[in-house]
């Protein structure tokens, strides 16, 4: 499946700043038109074969005609995602975003960021479970509170025993987690949060310009993951509500989680990977937010040398400053 | 290096400057001639400045004190005098108190490192005048206490702050019992480095300091600059959380029983120093100081 632009017949792709469908050939605005085809080995623009069609893509770029392909057979039936949160961050914006956070650095190699490394920089879809949930929590302690306070020649103190008991239901909303063996876990748990009032139902326009990839695995495989993110939610929830004691010892303690539903979503996340003298740095910036998750790159020759030139200017200023006070 | 030099603009122009005016200062104070002193005070009872009565130090050790003494007076134009006892003091300091009032353990060392200096007419421009003096009695006193003295006098009393006198004082007696000569060779040493004219702040916190300086900036600088991760966890308790709150089914906090301990406080009356903020000798003279106890 393929967007082509109804004025000049190029590929119409979704653009984040415009939030609408776009043609970078003659800038039209929502003039696209939907070609489908059943084909997943060839273009649908040019014919030529598409090699890199892994196991879970859905969507693509064409590396002959530089056309972003959307695989029907993997966006409809069981592969259809229930809701898409749209890509709000253009390239260029991504791109300032790393250019400020990192760009600037002084151990930074010169070559972060330049024109020949961008062609790597590409937009992508990862998959999500989605998982709703009820958390009842049962809990019962036995707490203190201590005063000390000095009376004459004795120190004296007062402890307060109290029975605790509290009873909450915790109602989760869509709790993520990554359905990508592409992704790191913990980089796309950093991803997070995602502002879910973008969220909108799954419709293939938004993947025109991006890669995707359709869910790695079913809902209950790492489902675990989420269950232990909200009863530690849960567990923070329950402290919370305990306050004022010097000590809380729990007697009893139940959290029943009740599973609602679970969706299957698309997040978008801007990829980079940046080479540097063998080694590979990856940078992710969150389509939606602009978060960054990122590791300095650092050129070793550069920082050892300033280090050392910092090391010699300061203790030359050290020495300067003793040398005025010692004819003061 | 032109992205180095980019960012640090304003410390290398700093560093400029504070180097060509650093190296200036350097030339002005090698070319002064150091301080001499001069002794005027002609009327001192004796050269003596070592009074071991208890027996504590060598023969040879007492030479070797006295040298460091001669030496230490020569670069500061200070007395200074070492006293060693091993005696109650209790009866003598108590036949004192008609003058100057109600004489604590402590003030036993006081009152005759007061009574010592003045008798000997110790003071390096003038009887009674700029010097130091040390009681340390080994002897145990009725209390428990064994009690040392430091009198500062002259110069050296608007010189030596109590603190200084107390840091001076916990140092060197802190080898006393292990150590006597060189306890007392240190506590002349320490007095040396606090009162020499010729070293400042500029001449202590430079040299060896300089480099400590350089290495620990460059060190920060590499540690800062070097790799650090950008993207931390931004995720809340109550991020998933429907309306950001939980529904409370019950909350009860029910009161048991109350129980209550009783501790005698102990106070810790076994080593101190203090200074005593200045006093007055029962001959009338002014001297600052402080004392230890052990």
């Amino acid at each position: 499946m393929i967007f082509k632009c109804k004025n000049c017949g190029g590929n119409a792709v979704y653009h984040p700043d415009k939030k609408a469908m776009w043609c970078p050939h003659c800038d039209s605005l929502d003039s696209q038109e939907r070609l489908d085809t059943e084909n997943m080995e060839n273009c649908t623009n040019c014919g030529a074969p598409l090699e890199q069609v892994g196991e879970f893509t859905s969507a693509l770029k064409c590396g002959h005609c530089g056309s972003y392909i959307i695989l029907k057979d993997r966006v409809e039936g069981k592969n259809r995602p229930h809701l898409i949160l749209p890509f709000e961050i253009s390239k260029e914006k991504a791109i300032e975003i790393l250019r400020k956070e990192f760009g600037n650095r002084i151990l930074t190699p010169d070559s972060f960021l330049t024109h020949a490394t961008l062609e790597s920089f590409e937009g992508s879809y990862v998959p999500f479970w989605l998982y709703d949930y009820l958390s009842q929590i049962d809990y019962e302690g036995k707490a203190t509170k201590v005063r000390v306070y000095h009376s004459g020649q004795y120190e004296i103190t007062e402890t307060s025993h109290y029975q605790v008991v509290r009873k909450l239901d915790i109602q989760f909303d869509k709790v993520p987690i990554d359905a990508s063996k592409r992704m790191a876990d913990d980089i796309m748990d950093l991803m997070e949060p995602y502002e879910y009032q973008a969220l909108q139902n799954f419709e293939e326009k938004y993947m025109s310009g991006f890669q995707g990839e359709v869910v790695n695995f079913s809902e209950t495989q790492e489902e675990q993951r989420a269950i232990d993110k909200m009863k530690k939610s849960s567990e923070s929830i329950l402290s919370e509500s305990i306050v004022g004691y010097t000590t809380c010892i729990p007697v009893h303690k139940d959290i029943n989680m009740i599973k609602q539903c679970a969706r299957f979503a698309l997040m978008p996340v801007w990829v980079y990977r940046y080479q540097f003298r063998g080694k590979e740095y990856v940078y992710h910036v969150n389509g939606q937010t602009g978060k960054v998750i990122g590791k300095t790159p650092t050129d070793k020759r550069k920082s050892w040398i300033y280090s050392l030139a910092v090391a010699i200017m300061a203790g030359m200023i050290w020495q300067s400053i003793c040398w005025i006070l010692g004819v003061l | 290096m032109k992205k180095f030099v980019q960012i640090f603009k304003i410390p290398l122009l700093v560093f400029t400057v504070l180097l060509v005016v650093g190296v200036v200062c350097k030339i002005i104070k090698d070319s002064r001639p150091p301080i001499e002193f001069v002794r005027g005070n002609t009327q001192t009872a004796t050269d003596e400045r070592v009074f071991d009565v208890a027996d504590k130090l060598t023969d040879e050790e007492e030479a070797v004190l006295r040298e460091k003494i001669q030496a230490a007076e020569d670069l500061c134009g200070i007395d200074i005098v070492v006293v060693i006892l091993n005696q109650s003091l209790e009866e003598y300091a108590k036949s004192y108190e008609s003058i100057i009032g109600y004489v604590e353990p402590y003030q036993y060392t006081m009152v005759y490192a007061d009574n010592f200096y003045e008798d000997g007419m110790f003071g390096y421009d003038a009887p009674y005048g700029d010097g130091v003096i040390l009681v340390d009695n080994w002897y145990r006193e009725a209390d428990g206490g064994v009690y040392s003295w430091v009198d500062t006098s002259g110069k050296v009393q608007n010189l030596l702050r109590d603190s200084d006198v107390e840091f001076i004082l916990d140092t060197c007696l802190d080898y006393v019992d292990d150590d006597p000569a060189y306890a007392y060779g240190y506590f002349v040493e320490l007095m040396a480095d606090y009162l020499d004219p010729n070293q400042n702040w500029g001449d202590a916190l430079g040299g060896i300091f300089s480099i400590l300086v350089g290495l620990m900036a460059g060190l920060i600088f590499f540690f800062v600059n070097f790799g650090g991760k950008k993207g931390k966890n931004t995720v809340e308790t109550r991020t998933y959380v429907k309306n950001g709150k939980a529904e409370v089914r019950a909350q009860q906090d029910i009161f048991l029983t109350k129980t209550i301990q009783k501790r005698k406080i102990e106070t810790d009356t076994n080593r101190s120093s203090g200074g005593s903020g200045g006093h007055i000798s029962a001959g009338g003279h002014s001297y600052g100081g402080g004392g230890h106890r052990r």
